[in-house]
């Protein structure tokens, strides 16, 4: 799923790229040469001037959602400290400029006017769900490129949002498979619990038409607060309504939904964000074996990981000082942050419009690794390709913590 | 029905959580008139204790339970001798103490935030059994019947120490009227202490109760200070009872809301509750009118 976090798998790890380092690891990914846009499509814009390339971030670092914003700036911290060990972005080091939207939609408003005057060259995070629909019309305005890991589908409308650009799969496709993947394992009667988030509402209204076409009826639907520490009337109605399975659409509360679970006795197949792999994941005791989160990046059983891979997820680690199960959110972040400095390299300058013409250029480009390949085009913003979201396990976990794929 | 007496029964528990909150605020209220903000603060506080004893170090559930009264208590001393005292010491010094209160509930969240950083919120372990007990048509968890006992205990405790004791009857006198409670020789200052203190037991003894409920959540003092501020005036100022039917009130309208309307509204209709309350009753459902004879 998409709410923008590290943990949920939307945010990832920066590594190996500047100039030279990036051009070696787009050869060693397979990329074609005729897939790079073409300089002379953005030659009028104006050089890049001389010290730190600034990029701007919006994370909530105090309030209800400061868990998510502490631990996505200190992801973003450790990735953009990895690219500019490998030398930044053409030659020049890489500056984040954090702010804290505290969560707060009016604050990040005037915290967006903030990074737009302090003339970033484009934005990697305008923070949360519940603040961008504020702050990313801000950075349009301004014509700032925003390259991140969208919470929501609307963003990668490229004709509506010229310069919003989504390296994470759809919310769309992703509750298609998640639909898909619960019948398979049989579920026959669906239980929707939502956490009231534009998030969480968002995934609910791409969720109803998938199980529709599936023929999956959902039985009954219901939502807590982000703030309750008690959800045993919402699973009540759901249990009630003769649910065998729950679609878990939220980033909060996790822990309270299992604990609940397992104190009725409750053990249905749950069906749930990636946000299960931080919020809760050490509360799902008997819940584990049948619970199964969306993965835009999963390993096979016994699938080694690509040597960068393995590199960057353990460079991050060691930087952030924690483990994130399910951690795929790094490899996503390093995917936004390689995407920006090719565009930046290719157009040979920080202008949005010459950034967003690049971007739009990338045709079956790989960035941290072969498979994770990205196609832009001026109408489509998300980049990352439609079939390639899968279901995984929540337990046992993967390599580096990484999600094992999941067979129905 | 089943569902209406679940939410009942939940938001019962859940409102007890909000009660223990507006009783700490009642117990310091009551002695001193002052608005402890940083109530919600020392619960959280205690909580995050409970979660280092048993989640960190595995300690018994002993620890975990001294652990939590026993931080609450030397916070609140400390915000006491610390931050109050210096205005109840002054003549017409306004509301200072209001934004004081306030700055050390920050101070105390921002401390433990950064010290527990950026780790997922995790379960508290509770000594009770997880699976819920069948009452009738409904069941309940029993870490969440332990909140309801909890605070009945507490309640009870509270009113006997004001009833039978020398410190209680003192403390009462002052909340009537300090000028002739003063002249009586009683202490102002040991009351305010005194009043922390208890403040402190009872946020402690709520944090051991709540955090099973709760988990390592740090932004639940906030969410706490506000609903037991908002229990404590739909309930009444200055009431030991009113502190937790306010708290019961709202915890069972929040629940009953979120089932039959919109959950998303939860806060706007718990402030409804409030100004309805108000407007029927401004002194709340059992607060009273206090008379001084000149």
């Amino acid at each position: 799923m998409r709410s923008r976090s590290i943990r949920t798998g939307r945010h990832a790890l920066g590594a190996v790229a500047g100039g030279l380092a990036l051009t070696l690891v787009l050869a060693a990914c397979g990329s074609s040469p005729s897939s790079k846009p073409q300089p002379s499509a953005v030659s009028h814009a104006p050089a890049i001037p001389a010290g730190p390339i600034k990029v701007g971030a919006l994370f909530s670092l105090t309030g209800a959602f400061a868990q998510t914003g502490l631990i996505t700036q200190a992801t973003y911290q450790a990735i953009i400290a990895h690219l500019n060990a490998a030398g930044g972005i053409a030659d020049h080091q890489v500056q984040l400029v954090a702010l804290n939207d505290q969560g707060n939609p009016a604050v990040a408003v005037s915290q967006a006017e903030r990074l737009v005057a302090d003339h970033v060259a484009a934005v990697v995070y305008p923070g949360l769900a519940i603040t961008d629909r504020q702050t990313v019309p801000v950075f349009m305005k301004s014509h700032i490129p925003v390259v991140t890991l969208a919470p929501s589908d609307q963003w990668a409308n490229g004709k509506e949002w010229p310069y919003y650009f989504d390296a994470y799969p759809l919310n769309k496709p992703t509750m298609a498979t998640l639909v898909a993947f619960g019948k398979a394992r049989g579920i026959t009667k669906l239980g929707v619990l939502g956490d009231s988030t534009p998030f969480s509402q968002s995934l609910m209204a791409d969720l109803v038409p998938s199980a529709r076409q599936a023929h999956l009826p959902i039985v009954a639907t219901a939502a807590y607060t982000p703030t309750s520490t008690d959800m045993t009337v919402q699973l009540q109605q759901l249990r009630s309504a003769g649910a065998n399975g729950i679609a878990l659409l939220a980033e909060t509360g996790m822990t309270h939904v299992h604990q609940d679970l397992l104190a009725m006795g409750w053990h249905p197949t749950i069906l749930t964000t990636a946000d299960a792999f931080f919020d809760g994941y050490s509360s799902l005791g008997a819940l584990a074996p049948n619970t199964y989160a969306n993965c835009g990046i999963g390993v096979k059983p016994g699938q080694a990981l690509p040597p960068a891979v393995s590199t960057l997820m353990q460079t991050v680690a060691a930087k952030i000082h924690i483990t994130i199960p399910g951690n795929s959110g790094i490899i996503f972040i390093n995917n936004t942050m390689l995407i920006l400095a090719y565009a930046i390299e290719h157009a040979h300058s920080l202008n949005g419009n010459a950034i967003a013409s690049a971007i739009e250029s990338i045709h079956g480009v790989s960035f941290t690794a072969p498979q994770y390949s990205y196609t832009f085009t001026a109408s489509n913003h998300d980049g990352w390709t439609a079939n390639a979201v899968h279901m995984c396990r929540l337990v046992p976990l993967g390599p580096q913590g990484l999600p094992i794929l999941a067979t129905p | 029905m089943r569902l209406f007496l679940t939410a009942v029964v939940t938001g019962t528990a859940i409102g007890c959580l909000y009660g223990l909150v507006a009783l700490g605020y009642t117990v310091v209220f009551n002695a001193t008139r002052v608005f402890n903000l940083a109530q919600g603060m020392l619960v959280m506080s205690g909580v995050m204790i409970c979660y280092v004893t048993l989640d960190v170090f595995h300690w018994p559930q002993a620890a975990a339970f001294g652990g939590a009264v026993g931080t609450s208590i030397v916070l609140s001393l400390l915000e006491e001798r610390v931050v109050v005292r210096q205005f109840l010491r002054r003549e017409g010094e306004g509301i200072g103490w209001f934004i004081a209160t306030l700055a050390f509930s920050l101070v105390i969240e921002t401390i433990i935030r950064n010290l527990y950083g950026d780790r997922a919120p995790a379960a508290v372990p509770s000594f009770l059994p997880v699976r819920s007990i069948a009452v009738g048509p409904i069941s309940i968890a029993p870490r969440l019947f332990f909140v309801i006992a909890s605070t009945a205990v507490i309640v009870v405790m509270l009113e006997i120490f004001y009833r039978r004791t020398w410190v209680g009857t003192a403390m009462r006198a002052t909340a009537e009227d300090p000028e002739a409670a003063s002249l009586r020789g009683i202490e102002p200052t040991r009351i305010s202490s005194t009043a922390f203190m208890l403040g402190g037991v009872v946020a402690g003894i709520g944090a051991f109760a709540i955090a099973p409920v709760a988990g390592s959540n740090i932004s639940l003092g906030l969410t706490y200070s506000l609903a037991g501020f908002i229990a404590l005036a739909v309930g009444g100022f200055g009431s030991l009872r009113g502190a937790i039917a306010g708290g019961i009130l709202l915890g069972i309208g929040n629940q009953l809301w979120d089932l039959y309307v919109d959950p998303r509204y939860e806060l706007v209709a718990g402030l409804a509750l409030l100004m309805l309350v108000l407007v029927v009753k401004p002194t709340g459902i059992l607060g009273s009118r206090q008379l001084r004879r000149v």
